[in-house]
């Protein structure tokens, strides 16, 4: 029924829509800038050559300097009104954006191996025949791996019961250790465009590449799945000026993770690499001043987390070649995985300094006028490896999992992980006509 | 028998021209193509003995469905179909006489070659029969896929039907949610695809999930953490189009995928029906174990185009999905009582408004029989937002994707509930809108500060 009173709420709600519309469409096209403001005056300057060189050769990277100088006196000696002045400065811009990042000269140090920096608590010692952790999940019916592929995709898997409780009071363990370390929250989308991916410093395409796109016949060409809310944190950021006062910020997000790598390598099985898993992570934008010690922050927490739940960890000062384009200096936290008897990789924190920056169009306002960001990421808590290691570290001879202490509060105040009960076992039906 | 032949040749030719369709149902001469999973029960023929009760859920679902056209078509593949048995059984007595004379003193030559040139017949006959056959089969059991899950007696022929409401609708108009979440910087809104949550609404998203999954445990309910992919079978067996972008998510094929495209990866999220069917498709589960109740909580995925209604339809929803294993109709029934009070536990104490609705059945999907709707009232449109629901399926998706439980020695196919009890950012949308409707800022409600 048409009465006064709805016709002044159809108005109001007419207003706010074309506000609204309005405003979405100013806000749809969040693109990283055109051009990323690369440090021209050190890469392009020929004096710099041999470090970049050496650097690139170090890291084991892509990228090659000498074609850029070449491209950029070419580009010099044109003038910009010449038709190929804009082809030309496209290919500069290409072979710019493929020199990784400089390397901290401790890093630069290093030859091949990683150097152990740290060790937290010791190796547990057992007097039982230890087993790994996909057998004692098998056991306990705590996880599901098998005939799987038809359905779900390769490598897929669930967890079951007791396991996806603990699942989620590591999450939350986590989560209230970066409450109290003042992290801002924030949710992320898990689907990304192709070009955020990409300025965050990972290729996207070809044979190599670690990232599901939506198939492009459908979406088009540009929809990829996050592998990490890293690049959804760099998304978020894209174009954002602060003042030095806002310095650092610190976030944090839980999301799901999206990676496209195969693994066959034994060391592999089971759940240790997987294509998608939740994931909690760091990421902070600092002055440049003070981004190794947010790393040093970044690690410390890590540390603290891993070591308060009773696990024994190394910790890595990563050599060049491992770093990635990205990273100026990166960290690796091993746990000790009695059940395979070696450590594997749980946790990393990097210092990407203006790299992704740059890239992004990131910055703060200092007293000499706009200057890049330094950005920083680490990883929180990566759900599969922790289950492993925490699995295998408290396995009993009674074949139940005990709960670390300082989890059992998220757990109903549980202490063992039994067999679950109530989860039935599966019998494949071969119906066929 | 040769007229007939002549016959399947001509038609045989369109057979020619049949594409791949179907992910769920793959018929012998694909067989060799795309590997066929499984093959789905087909209870038609039990459906057509209440053929009157089928052309009314027809018509009350507002599908444009030709039962008679799938009724002929259907026994017209049965017909050729027991054809085929016959010719084959014939093919195969020739066969053992032919042996048998061949053996005997007599080798009456003359018998045998007459024997022989019959056998041929029969065999190129059994040919051009499978050929034909498959293309009519395949139609005859799509349009049997296609046909809805039978409707549950509660379910509303037209209006939609009010079971519970709690507190007063909310009488203010409030600011649109996103206008709200941006000025007080807890939402960035690009489009349903790309938006962040911040701060207090983030924390939001983390504590009622779980603040629900608490109270799910509690109710012995068993948590999963689940897949986020689903291949094209499972799409198709929950009654959805994989073909269609706006149903699913498809992911672009790896370079070392070498399945085909009717074993496409989707992208479904972990809290979906489609992850819990991939669960228990083509297996069966002891009867000692049901009833099973378990929930999950993750992402859902869904493709949108942008309906400028903000987070009341984003394609990504952290939300707790539940799946209820049952085995016949009491069981089922008494189950979906108690999930009705689980869902009034886990809303109540969160002090809004909402109400419990049954959907009449046109907006029911194929394969729900009764869904039962929890809305929410948006301060800002003026009208109901659904945020979580729950639905009976029987036994439509364990038949089509082979589910089964052993009773008495024959397979039985359990009868499955499924829901959704929370969608977080329909949920945080009304929030928004009410506390700015009530001059409240405070969007965490004490439960979640304070869980159980």
């Amino acid at each position: 029924m048409f009465t006064i009173k709805n016709h002044l709420l159809f108005q109001k709600v007419l207003v706010y829509d074309l506000k609204r519309i309005i405003i979405n469409s100013l806000r749809y096209y969040t693109n990283p800038p055109n051009l990323p403001e690369l440090d021209l005056n050190y890469l392009c300057n020929s004096n710099n050559h041999e470090e970049i060189s050496n650097n690139i050769t170090s890291r084991k990277g892509v990228g090659d300097i000498k074609r850029v100088l070449n491209l950029k006196s070419k580009l010099d000696t044109i003038n910009v009104t010449d038709k190929n002045y804009e082809s030309l400065q496209r290919e500069l811009c290409t072979e710019l954006l493929r020199i990784p990042n400089r390397t901290h000269p401790d890093v630069a140090a290093l030859q091949d191996e990683p150097k152990i920096i740290r060790l937290i608590g010791d190796k547990k010692v057992f007097d039982f025949k230890v087993r790994e952790f996909f057998e004692i999940a098998k056991r306990l019916n705590l996880i599901r791996t098998e005939q799987l592929g038809n359905v779900s995709g390769s490598r897929s898997y669930f967890v079951l019961g007791e396991m996806a409780e603990l699942e989620q009071a590591l999450i939350k363990y986590t989560i209230e250790k970066l409450q109290k370390r003042n992290f801002n929250f924030i949710s992320v989308p898990d689907i990304l465009n192709r070009e955020i991916i990409e300025r965050c410093g990972l290729n996207t395409r070809g044979n190599r590449a670690q990232v599901y796109s939506l198939e492009p016949k459908m979406y088009g060409p540009d929809l990829c799945l996050s592998g990490t809310s890293e690049m959804a944190m760099g998304g978020y950021l894209i174009n954002k000026t602060f003042s030095v006062d806002q310095l650092p910020i610190k976030f944090a997000a839980v999301s799901r993770c999206y990676r496209a790598e195969i693994s066959s390598t034994a060391e592999e099985r089971g759940i240790y690499r997987v294509h998608h898993f939740t994931k909690v992570e760091m990421f902070a934008v600092t002055v440049p001043e003070q981004s190794d010690q947010l790393l040093e922050e970044f690690r410390s927490i890590e540390e603290k987390s891993f070591g308060s739940l009773g696990l024994h960890l190394q910790t890595l000062d990563m050599p060049p070649h491992e770093l990635g384009a990205p990273a100026y200096r990166k960290y690796d936290i091993e746990a000790w995985l009695p059940g395979r008897n070696m450590f594997g990789e749980i946790s990393s924190c990097s210092n990407c300094t203006d790299y992704q920056s740059r890239r992004l169009g990131i910055k703060y306002k200092s007293n000499d006028g706009l200057r890049y960001v330094h950005t920083l990421n680490g990883t929180a808590c990566a759900i599969p490896r922790m289950l492993i290691a925490l699995t295998e570290t408290y396995q009993t001879n009674k074949g139940v999992i005990e709960i670390p202490e300082v989890l059992q509060k998220y757990m109903s105040n549980k202490k063992f992980i039994g067999k679950q009960k109530k989860i039935p076992e599966l019998k494949l039906v071969k119906h066929k006509k | 028998m040769i007229l007939a032949r002549r016959w399947l040749t001509c038609n045989s030719l369109n057979i020619l021209k049949r594409t791949f369709s179907s992910a769920l149902y793959v018929t012998g001469d694909k067989a060799h193509e795309v590997f066929a999973v499984l093959t789905p029960i087909l209870d038609f023929d039990e459906r057509l003995k209440n053929k009157s009760e089928l052309e009314q859920n027809l018509k009350l679902r507002c599908l444009n469905i030709d039962l008679e056209k799938v009724e002929n078509r259907w026994n017209f593949y049965k017909y050729l179909d027991e054809q085929k048995v016959v010719l084959e059984i014939t093919k195969t007595e020739i066969g053992k006489e032919i042996v048998r004379l061949k053996a005997s003193e007599e080798k009456n030559e003359k018998v045998i070659e007459k024997l022989m040139l019959h056998g041929k017949l029969v065999k190129d006959d059994l040919k051009v029969l499978k050929d034909y056959l498959y293309g009519v089969e395949e139609s005859a059991v799509l349009n049997v896929l296609s046909i809805p899950n039978i409707l549950h007696r509660t379910t509303p022929h037209n209006d939609e039907s009010v079971i519970h409401s709690f507190l007063e609708k909310p009488k203010e108009i409030s600011k649109f949610h996103l206008d709200i979440g941006v000025k007080n910087n807890l939402i960035e809104f690009t489009n349903p695809l790309f938006y962040f949550l911040k701060d207090d609404s983030a924390i939001f998203e983390l504590l009622i999930g779980d603040y629900v999954s608490n109270t799910l445990l509690s109710s012995s309910f068993t948590q999963f953490s689940n897949a986020d992919f689903c291949r094209s079978i499972v799409i198709e067996g929950c009654g959805a189009n994989f073909f269609d972008k706006l149903q699913v998510f498809t992911l672009e094929k790896l370079h070392n995928d070498n399945n085909h495209d009717l074993s496409r990866l989707h992208l479904t999220g972990g809290a979906s029906l489609y992850s819990f069917m991939a669960y228990f498709a083509r297996h069966s589960v002891k009867p000692s174990y049901l009833p099973l109740k378990l929930f999950t909580l993750g992402r859902r995925y869904q493709p949108l185009n942008s309906d400028n209604t903000g987070l009341f339809n984003v394609s990504q929803e952290s939300a707790v999905e539940i799946f209820l294993v049952t085995r016949d109709d009491d069981e089922l029934e008494n189950e979906f009582k108690k999930i009705i009070v689980e869902i009034i536990k886990i809303h109540e104490p969160l002090g809004h408004h909402f109400r419990l609705v049954y959907l009449p059945a046109n907006q029911l999907k194929n394969y729900e029989s009764l869904r039962l709707s929890i809305q929410m009232f948006s301060s800002y449109f003026q009208r109901y937002f659904e945020i979580g629901h729950c639905s009976i399926c029987d036994s439509y998706l364990s038949k089509r994707l082979l589910f089964t439980y052993p009773f008495n020695k024959e397979w039985r196919y359990p009868k499955v509930i499924s829901g959704t009890l929370l969608r977080v950012q329909p949920l945080l949308a009304c929030m928004l809108e009410y506390n700015d409707a009530n001059k409240c800022r405070d969007l965490l409600p004490n439960i979640l500060k304070n869980p159980v």
